[in-house]
């Protein structure tokens, strides 16, 4: 079927059977767009997927100019525009997806480095993310805490103006909530990839499952003290970190996965309660190893972070009806209360933590209850229903009110301040500058390579 | 210790060799207008060595006696009844003491009056009510307290509460949970003082001690010391001084003041035993061959005190130790509570030269500089005011409790009483706000300040903005009705303003948490979250807090009649909807008055009552809305009868009159971006006042309401929804109960004492944000409050040794000297 308008998707995150978090949202932005608009879905890097109905191209080699001059509608995560500067200058209506809050991830992300790349590198990112919304037709983020946000963003760079405000009092047709979804079909398990697979971990074991990587900002400590604990008490009990390596390698192993890793070690814990999985598990085996836990676990220290993150790890429990232990203070952790799909509990405290987690793993009959609520709130997580306001904008969106309008918005001066600060920073730095500029272009190319795929 | 009898009051009476005395107490206390069965006698037999136990045990039965072999002094006596006794409060009351009946009950209705409130001091006077024994404490820089007037016949002038660095031992209340957490009395002191250290330390514990004068006792002078000989008193006193001193001036100022205070204890002996200090200079003759002179024991009990305070340092360290690492209160905030510190006490020349040679050379008798604060509001001060200065009031109020703080209108300032100084600086008047930023330690501001005077601007000093008002999204209503060009102007301009603010605070405010979402946002856009501000703070808690709108921890009272059975139209039996506050764009007054009239088509005894129309700021133009609102009450036929519009401004004290005659407070607002993140102080109005509230969604508040059931919330615009709503909050009485319990819980975390707790705690130790590379050394940088103000050199010349002989401050004769040091 043909449609009015063409919609581009790109990605900036390598397309394949194994993805990671902005190539799955990008995957599935492009197939339910297709219902509405003609869509090609681009990755800016690399690609080797392919989907029936869908056109993938992989542009890293032949350049973007065609498909962004073939489409109305370009969609995109990331650094785009700063890699493609002159994307800016067209008329296209451009959607960015700004889900994921890099400038506030790169504050720990960049712990390691010397500190005046992390001061530099902090507002380079900064300066991608107010470059993108100042051409922004309409930005789709992952909450709503995300959304008080970036309106404080929007409005310190003037695009909270009587423009857009006229446009819509209530501004949901300048960025409106798209949060992360979960798949369709219901998963399947076609192997037990923990129990009785895993040295160590019985068929009868209770399996705490920590469904994703472990960064700087979470507290696998405080979960690994708290096993350690119920252990004593129950035997039985396992804990599995499912991702450690990240499958883009430009992604380091952050210093809290080696201490993790140490306090097992140290404890005696390492093989015997508590495992940690090597490699990355494929996107689509992901359901062998949900399916074989009994608790869905994540928890994170009290860092800026925390309020504005989505853990996409948590989507995967919602998708398999698990229980869901989290700690207090970001999104889900509200939803998680409210909803009563698990137990929250508060920053750095074992033994709530180790209550919780017994609550959840040996009450048989809770276990149930809180199984049954999960599948049933997972509905409202399918990716076609929340990717509806998208749909929307796709199909009928138009320029911004204040960009289509030309309006002089208060910005210009701000952004002429923050470009200045980022100077001066060169000029601090200006000795190695000259001779050692890998160095400091180094840190932001891995950076920006890193932010674009997602922090689960 | 026993499980503490509430409401009970155990009065304790150290008795030695005075038992007649005690007798004639114990028949006193039993004639005080206060329930036997809250009364608890505890006496104890402090080793007088006579008949005093067994004439005890006869002649007053019904008390609890604790007999001890030894005399423990007053401190050590005192804690031996402490312990034996079971009362919630305990009163120390010496056996040569008369209570007047009213003494108790008038000190437990103050203890009612504040948790905080650790001990009440009562009014001592002499034994025929004519002169004053205790009206009030004072400390001097050496750490000897006095009791200014002692001995002085009685001022005419009607006596106040307020608070007092100590009470007299004599007469005085403690709480006993502050007791236990003190210590009790040290009994190191025996005697003497031992009354003013456990003040100090329960000041410094962060407790109240209250002088209470409706709590009145007559004491007898010197029944218990007459045995002794005065340079007894003269050695407990002087070394009781030293322990005083020791143990409770702050880190910053004891290395100066302990040299001079034992320099200046010296120089008393030397002047009380006539002494002439040159007598051993080598050209002096004479003497050569005696190898003793006789000397005054005065002499020699200063120096005997020294000495044995000497002895005593390694416990005293200790105690210091644990009482400086538990101070909750600065020592600018007691020295105000020292009186004239400055006072020699001794009237003696060559002692006052000493005297001056020491505070000169020391600098002790100027107090510890406070932090200078400036809070800036754009709005009026005076009887009618609204949010933005009910704000910087409460904050300038509370920050006045340590530090020197100015209040700033840009606006008018009217004269009202303020413990702080109040002062109107027009905007753009950059000369006169240039001193005040010269001065300032720490400037907090609202709204335009910044962009009205360059040496804001420009400053240096360590500057708090308040964005509790996220004004450039209230531009977005508020400029509505002006031509295109002009609102697009008023909306980039507050874009403008803010940013520039933000980009150089130093700490920030917000008054919810999603604002703090929002504002964080806007800190992102200008590069504010960067490694710096992050370094160390990774939930950016010391760059930007959430700080409320407060509400009064005084409940509201009903003073006058304002609405029911005054304005024409409302009776007494008529149920009042309030809504409190002004009427903006961006409220939805219209689908209230359809929902009213609604409800009183079924009732017909509803009235909704708006309360304010016109802003006292008179540059806050009456909007659109006010006129709509009347048209439509009127199209309905319902103004005049059913909906009221206040014409003005409801006075700030005046509007607790309205609360307490409404029936429910109301607020319905449209679902603007404006209302996502502002926070209507209103609303903190109808908690103060147990109002069951109805809301339209969408806001900081409606999800509180919700959450914690204040009241019922509504969707924006939805006419039947709201008058069910309305219909249930009015009549529903069980709900309302409901309600009106969940709120008493709720209005606590509202309070200013608590809601400004980040900023004070940020403006006791202030300091450029991480990200701000000011040039340091300027005052403000380095720890202000650990500086003292160098001495003018004025006021101590040595002419002041004349004119302390001659008139000035506390100039007495030596016996009423002795009379004002020791507690009596």
């Amino acid at each position: 079927m043909t449609h009015d308008r063409n919609v581009l998707v790109v990605t900036s995150d390598s397309l394949s059977e194994k993805m990671a978090g902005p190539a799955i949202r990008a995957f599935e932005i492009a197939k339910a767009v297709a219902s509405v608009a003609n869509v090609k879905l681009a990755s800016t890097v690399h690609s080797t997927l392919s989907h029936d109905g869908l056109e993938i191209v992989d542009v890293s080699k032949v350049g973007l100019e065609s498909l962004v001059e073939w489409a109305d509608v370009l969609v995109f995560q990331g650094h785009l525009l700063s890699s493609h500067p002159w994307i800016k200058a067209t008329d296209k209506i451009i959607v960015v997806d700004i889900y994921d809050p890099m400038h506030l991830e790169v504050l720990e992300q960049s712990r390691g480095r010397s500190f005046d790349d992390r001061v530099y590198i902090s507002s380079a990112t900064v300066g991608v993310l107010n470059d993108q919304i100042l051409r922004a037709d309409y930005m789709v983020c992952a909450s709503e805490k995300q959304r008080d946000f970036w309106l404080g963003q929007m409005a310190g760079l003037g695009r909270i103006n009587p423009a857009t405000y006229d446009a819509d009092t209530s501004l949901r047709g300048l960025i409106d909530v798209v949060p992360f979804g979960l798949p369709d079909a219901a998963p399947v398990q076609n192997k037990h990839a923990i129990k009785g697979a895993v040295a160590g971990i019985a068929a009868t074991d209770k399996v705490i499952l920590w469904g994703g990587g472990i960064y700087n900002w979470f507290d696998p400590i405080t979960l690994i003290k708290a096993v350690e604990k119920l252990a004593e008490r129950r035997p039985e009990v396992r804990l599995y970190f499912l991702g450690v390596k990240h499958p883009n390698p430009h992604v380091p192993t952050m210093q809290m996965a080696f201490d993790a890793k140490k306090l097992a070690e140290e404890r005696g814990l390492l093989d015997r309660i508590v495992f940690f999985n090597e490699g990355w598990v494929p996107y689509d085996e992901r359901a062998d190893y949900l399916l074989d836990a009994d608790v869905g676990v994540s928890t994170h220290l009290d860092h800026l972070e925390t309020a504005f993150s989505f853990r996409t790890r948590i989507l995967d429990y919602l998708w398999t009806s698990l229980p869901v232990v989290s700690t207090d203070g970001d999104t889900f952790a509200e939803l998680i209360q409210k909803n009563s799909l698990g137990a929250v509990v508060p920053a750095g405290d074992v033994e709530a933590l180790e209550a919780a987690l017994e609550l959840t793993l040996f009450d048989d009959e809770e276990h149930g209850r809180i199984t049954a609520r999960v599948a049933e709130f997972a509905e409202l997580y399918k990716w076609d229903r929340v990717l509806q306001p998208l749909l929307d904008f796709c199909a009928n969106g138009t320029r911004a009110a204040d960009l289509n309008a030309n309006v002089q918005i208060a910005a210009v001066a701000e952004i002429a301040s923050l470009k200045a600060r980022v100077a001066d920073l060169e000029t601090q730095t200006g000795g190695l500058h000259a001779s050692a500029s890998w160095r400091i272009t180094a840190p932001l190319r891995a950076v920006t390579g890193a932010a674009r795929r997602i922090l689960k | 210790m026993p499980t503490l009898k509430s409401g009970v009051v155990s009065v304790v009476l150290v008795n030695f060799r005075g038992t007649d005395d005690t007798l004639e107490a114990i028949r006193n206390l039993r004639l005080l207008e206060w329930p036997a069965e809250l009364l608890e006698i505890v006496v104890v037999e402090n080793g007088s060595g006579d008949d005093s136990a067994a004439r005890l045990r006869v002649e007053a039965p019904g008390i609890t006696l604790v007999v001890s072999a030894t005399n423990d002094g007053f401190a050590g006596g005192c804690n031996r009844g402490v312990a034996a006794s079971s009362g919630e409060f305990i009163a120390l009351l010496n056996n040569d003491a008369k209570p007047d009946p009213g003494w108790v009950k008038a000190a437990v209705s103050k203890f009612g009056e504040s948790p905080r409130i650790g001990a009440v001091a009562s009014r001592v006077l002499d034994w025929d009510g004519k002169l004053v024994d205790y009206i009030g404490s004072a400390m001097t820089w050496y750490g000897m307290g006095y009791k200014p007037f002692t001995a002085e016949a009685v001022p005419p002038k009607v006596d106040t509460a307020r608070d007092v660095l100590f009470g007299t031992g004599s007469a005085m209340f403690v709480r006993r949970t502050a007791y236990d957490e003190l210590g009790g009395f040290d009994e190191r002191y025996f005697m003497f003082f031992e009354d003013v250290d456990l003040g100090w330390r329960l000041n410094l514990a962060g407790w109240r001690f209250v002088y209470e004068p409706a709590s009145l006792a007559f004491h007898k002078h010197h029944a218990s010391m007459s045995a002794f000989g005065p340079y007894k008193e003269t050695y407990l006193l002087e070394r009781n001084a030293l322990f005083t001193l020791y143990k409770n001036i702050g880190d910053e100022s004891v290395g100066s003041a302990l040299p001079a205070a034992i320099g200046l204890s010296v120089r008393r002996g030397i002047a009380r035993g006539k002494l002439d200090s040159t007598s051993f200079d080598l050209r002096k003759p004479g003497g050569d061959a005696e190898q003793t002179m006789e000397v005054s024991k005065q002499t020699m009990a200063a120096t005997f005190a020294i000495d044995q305070f000497v002895e005593e340092l390694p416990g005293l360290r200790a105690t210091r130790d644990r009482i400086q690492a538990g101070r909750q209160i600065s020592d600018e905030r007691i020295w105000k509570l020292f009186g004239l510190a400055d006072a020699p006490v001794f009237q003696e020349e060559g002692y006052l030269r000493g005297y001056e040679n020491l505070v000169t050379a020391f600098d002790v008798t100027e107090p510890p500089s406070a932090t200078n604060v400036v809070v800036i509001t754009g709005d009026p001060i005076g009887a009618k005011i609204a949010g933005p200065a009910i704000r910087a009031w409460n904050m300038a109020e509370l920050l006045s409790r340590h530090c020197t703080v100015t209040l700033v209108s840009l606006s008018r300032v009217e004269k009202v009483d303020a413990p702080f100084d109040l002062v109107h600086v027009s905007m753009g008047d950059d000369r006169s706000f240039s001193k005040l930023e010269a001065a300032a330690d720490v400037i907090v501001f609202q709204g335009n300040a910044m962009s009205v005077f360059d040496s804001l601007r420009d400053s240096k000093k360590i500057l708090v903005v308040d964005l509790y008002d996220p004004m450039h999204l209230e531009q977005l209503e508020q400029g509505r009705e002006l031509p295109a060009a002009q609102w697009d102007k008023q909306v980039s301009d507050a874009t403008d303003v803010l940013n520039q603010q933000m980009e150089r605070g130093d700490f920030f405010l917000c008054a919810s948490d999603r604002q703090r979402l929002f504002w964080l946002g806007q800190l992102a856009s200008l590069g504010r979250i960067n490694p710096d501000t992050y370094r160390g703070d990774p939930d950016l808690d010391g760059l930007l807090s959430v700080v409320p709108f407060g509400l009064s921890s005084t409940p509201p009272e009903h003073r006058r009649d304002v609405l029911k059975g005054v304005l024409p139209g409302i009776t007494e039996h008529d149920k009042v909807l309030l809504w409190s506050g002004g009427l903006y764009n961006w409220f939805d007054p219209k689908t209230l008055i359809r929902a009213v009239g609604r409800v009183s088509e079924k009732h017909d005894n509803v009235r909704l009552f708006f309360q304010g129309t016109k802003h006292p700021h008179p540059g806050v133009p009456e909007m659109e809305i006010v006129g709509e609102s009347r048209a439509l009450a009127q199209q309905l036929g319902l103004l005049g009868s059913t909906v009221f519009f206040n014409d003005s401004w409801v006075d700030y004290s005046d509007r607790e009159n309205y609360l307490l005659e409404a029936d429910v407070g109301v607020s319905t607002h449209f679902s603007h971006i404006e209302t996502t993140f502002s926070f209507r102080t209103r609303i903190l109005d109808y908690l103060w006042a147990e109002l069951p509230m109805v809301v339209t969604a969408g806001d900081h508040f409606a999800e509180l309401i919700e959450a914690e059931n204040l009241g019922i919330v509504v969707p924006a615009e939805d006419v039947d929804a709201l008058a069910a709503a309305l219909e249930r909050a009015i009549f529903d009485t069980e709900f309302i109960a409901t309600v009106r319990a969940n709120i008493q819980n709720v209005r606590e975390r509202y309070f200013w004492e608590v809601a400004l707790a980040p900023l004070v705690e940020f403006v006791a130790a202030p300091h450029h944000a991480g990200d701000m590379r000011i040039a340091q050394g300027s005052r403000a940088t380095a720890a202000p409050n650990r500086q003292r103000r160098r001495r003018s050199g004025l006021r101590h010349d040595l002419g002041l040794v004349k004119h302390y002989l001659q008139n000035g401050g506390p100039v007495v004769v030596f016996d009423k000297v002795r009379r004002r040091l020791r507690r009596g």
